[in-house]
């Protein structure tokens, strides 16, 4: 596999696969020695990776306030 | 701790407090999907995950349990969040969507690292206002899709199940809703280079 030669829309939905880790082992290791040596994929790459951690940092937010649990006990009384 | 079949099943014959120990695993995680998709209004993510649970505990006798009980609490929250959005009347427009093939920008460019500031990681609260800002701009099929897998972090299949989407339906959504937050993250939290 060439990365250079495939089309913009392949090479993107490549590397996003690549972030995921949902390549065969073998292609993930082809596109980790393109990340290697090509400098646009890996600022590509680290900046949809910065993308997701902040994303994934979101997951420490938000609790259910206190009103919206007392809400739902009374209401499961009441079924 | 009691096992969550033992659980589920007494919850199946109206047993209110075992459901309670239920809602008590599952409820942050619906809280914060109902959050992060029905952002706008408080009231709307507190009456998804209210709804969620009232929902569940109706109609728990028609769980199979051939999927996570986890799955099938967040695919009644997420069509809670759609039936909402259905009786809004617009959802916001977002043309880089609609030319998900053009990013041959993506390799002309070199991106600025532009984490948050360790002044805006500290900063806890504006980080997460900056964020669900960016994500607002998303329609909500996309802001499903980034929530469950990216946040939930939810695998692409899960979240695929989950929604009755194809796998390939989910890459898609994921892929031109990473590029578009990315874009703009790097607004609020940095510059990115001009072009080479």
């Amino acid at each position: 596999m060439k990365l250079e030669r495939l089309a913009c829309r392949r090479r993107v939905a490549l590397l996003l696969d690549y972030l995921d880790r949902e390549l065969p082992a073998s292609e993930h290791k082809l596109l980790a020695r393109h990340r290697a040596s090509c400098r646009s994929c890996a600022s590509l790459l680290a900046s949809l990776e910065r993308t997701v951690r902040i994303l994934q940092a979101l997951k420490r937010t938000y609790k259910p306030p206190v009103t919206a649990r007392r809400a739902l006990a009374a209401a499961l009384r009441n079924i | 701790m009691i096992a969550e079949r033992d659980l589920i099943e007494r919850s199946r014959s109206g047993d209110a407090q075992a459901f309670s120990r239920l809602v008590g695993r599952y409820e942050d995680r619906i809280y914060r999907l109902a959050k992060h998709v029905c952002v706008g209004l408080p009231a709307e993510a507190d009456d998804v995950y209210q709804d969620t649970f009232l929902t569940a505990f109706k109609k728990l006798k028609s769980f199979r349990g051939d999927s996570e009980l986890g799955t099938w609490l967040y695919r009644i929250a997420s069509n809670l969040c759609l039936m909402r959005r259905r009786k809004k009347s617009s959802e916001p427009f977002v043309p880089l969507l609609d030319r998900p093939h053009d990013h041959d920008d993506d390799a002309a460019h070199q991106f600025r690292d532009w984490s948050p500031t360790p002044e805006e990681a500290a900063n806890k609260k504006e980080l997460v206002e900056k964020v669900t800002r960016a994500l607002a701009k998303l329609p909500m099929d996309y802001r499903l899709v980034l929530t469950l897998r990216d946040v939930e972090g939810l695998s692409t299949a899960e979240t695929a199940k989950i929604l009755k989407l194809s796998v390939a339906a989910v890459k898609s959504r994921l892929h031109r809703g990473r590029l578009f937050l990315r874009d703009e993250f790097e607004r609020a939290f940095g510059a990115k280079e001009s072009k080479r």
